[in-house]
């Protein structure tokens, strides 16, 4: 009797654990990027689409993230930027109609947040811009992307790896990014 | 001096060999039962913490496994849990630009504070607007300040991190 229920308590145990490791994997080990981010693509209040923008019409970055060279964030543009151009275009679209009704009654648009490296990392934008660093390493395709999707993982080997390459010349001291 | 010494060591001696000697039990007990040494008692307690699905007397209705399935349940609720992304945030951008605001870089204004009697000057940091720290203005300027009335804000901007 003892002998037996060992033996099925046992077999339970290794089918319980089986089970558990299989929700582990399909729970986020299979998402893209082992459990990061990567391949994160929120639906926007809008449906802003870089592809057209950066991409057909070949609007630079740097005209509506205008602000990342000076400084860590990489701002995202104030309404009145897009109004430069969508105070002509596209006014009859719904939502360019949504877009103008926000920026007559001096309100916003609420993005959802697509990069979030967690709060005790430091990163800054100015600094790999001055080095050259390519918005498309980091970010991928952009100007490809009808919505913006989290194209590298974020994770802290995949900054490191980068910066541990002999030209990029990058410190590594955890106290570079950790502080 | 070393004879009266001697006398209070004797007198101790004497007194201790007095009192009434207490018998002292150095056992403890955490309940009656354990106390009163009940066999029943003692026979739980030896498996108490052994919370192992194989562990004895587990054949009685089964309970110890189905406590361990109970648990193994919420683990593994709670180890998917974890893979949940983080807090979704949002970006609210500006209406219109404001000239002077760059995200992530302070602004610093220097102003004057009127305590009844002097005027001093003080270096406002503020963050998208909004002032965070004021203290007093390290810079050289704030004797200029001195004429200033309270609240008269003359925009002065440092750039720092
Ligand atoms: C016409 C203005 C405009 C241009 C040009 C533009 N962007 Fe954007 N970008 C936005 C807006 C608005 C958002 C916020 C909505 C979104 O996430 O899709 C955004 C979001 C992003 C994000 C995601 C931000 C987040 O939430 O993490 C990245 C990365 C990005 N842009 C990179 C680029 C790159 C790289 C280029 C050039 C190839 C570019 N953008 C060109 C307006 C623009
Ligand atoms: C430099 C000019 C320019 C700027 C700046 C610009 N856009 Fe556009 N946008 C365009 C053009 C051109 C089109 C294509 C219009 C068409 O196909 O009729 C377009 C199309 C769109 C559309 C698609 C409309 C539809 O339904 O077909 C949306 C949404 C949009 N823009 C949002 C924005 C937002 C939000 C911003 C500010 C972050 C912005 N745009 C800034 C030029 C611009
Ligand atoms: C070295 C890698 C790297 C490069 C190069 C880079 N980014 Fe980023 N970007 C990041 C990371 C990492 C984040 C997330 C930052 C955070 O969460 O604090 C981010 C976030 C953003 C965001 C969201 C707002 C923010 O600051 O969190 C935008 C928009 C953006 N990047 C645009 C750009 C554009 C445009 C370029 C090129 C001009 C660019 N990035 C170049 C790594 C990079
Ligand atoms: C594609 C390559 C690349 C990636 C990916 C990258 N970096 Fe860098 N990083 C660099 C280079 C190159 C420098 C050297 C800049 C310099 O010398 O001023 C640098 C410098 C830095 C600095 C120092 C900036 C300063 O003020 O001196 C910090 C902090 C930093 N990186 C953080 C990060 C973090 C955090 C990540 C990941 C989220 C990351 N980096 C990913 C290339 C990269
Ligand atoms: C180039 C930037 C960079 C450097 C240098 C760096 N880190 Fe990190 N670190 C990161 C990033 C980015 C993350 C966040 C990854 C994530 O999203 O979980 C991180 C996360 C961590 C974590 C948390 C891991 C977790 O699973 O939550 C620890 C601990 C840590 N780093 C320690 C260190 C130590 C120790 C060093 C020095 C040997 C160091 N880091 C150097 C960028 C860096």
């Amino acid at each position: 009797m003892h002998r037996v229920f060992k033996r099925t308590a046992a077999g339970a145990m290794a089918f319980i654990g089986a089970l558990m490791v299989t929700t582990l994997l399909t729970g986020c080990k299979f998402q893209p990027g082992w459990g990061y981010n990567k391949g994160y693509a929120p639906e926007q209040p809008i449906p802003f689409d870089h592809s057209l923008h950066a991409g057909t019409h070949k609007i630079q970055c740097q005209y509506c993230h205008n602000q990342i060279e000076r400084t860590k964030h990489a701002n995202i543009p104030a309404l009145s930027t897009c109004m430069n151009c969508h105070l002509q275009v596209a006014t009859d679209k719904p939502a360019i109609q949504k877009l103008r009704e926000a920026y007559d009654n001096g309100d916003s648009i609420e993005w959802t947040r697509v990069h979030m490296l967690p709060d005790f990392v430091h990163f800054n934008h100015n600094a790999h811009i001055a080095k050259g660093v390519n918005c498309q390493t980091c970010h991928g395709p952009i100007e490809t992307m009808a919505k913006v999707q989290q194209f590298s993982d974020l994770s802290m080997g995949w900054c490191v790896n980068c910066h541990r390459q002999p030209e990029n010349k990058a410190p590594l001291n955890c106290s570079t990014c950790h502080y | 001096m070393s004879e009266h010494h001697h006398d209070h060591d004797h007198d101790l001696e004497m007194k201790k060999a007095l009192r009434p000697k207490v018998e002292r039990d150095t056992k403890y007990w955490n309940s009656l039962e354990q106390w009163s040494n009940d066999p029943e008692f003692n026979k739980i307690a030896t498996t108490e913490f052994q919370s192992s699905p194989l562990r004895e007397a587990d054949d009685e209705g089964g309970w110890a496994r189905r406590e361990f399935l109970k648990l193994m349940g919420a683990s593994i609720a709670m180890a998917s849990a974890g893979c949940i992304r983080r807090p979704v945030q949002k970006i609210v951008p500006y209406n219109k630009q404001p000239e002077e605001v760059t995200l992530g870089i302070a602004n610093y204004y220097s102003s004057a504070y009127f305590d009844g009697s002097d005027a001093l000057g003080v270096l406002i940091k503020t963050r998208e607007g909004r002032p965070i720290k004021i203290e007093g203005n390290p810079f050289p300027q704030s004797a200029g300040f001195r004429q200033f009335v309270f609240g008269c804000a003359q925009k002065k901007q440092h750039t720092s991190k």
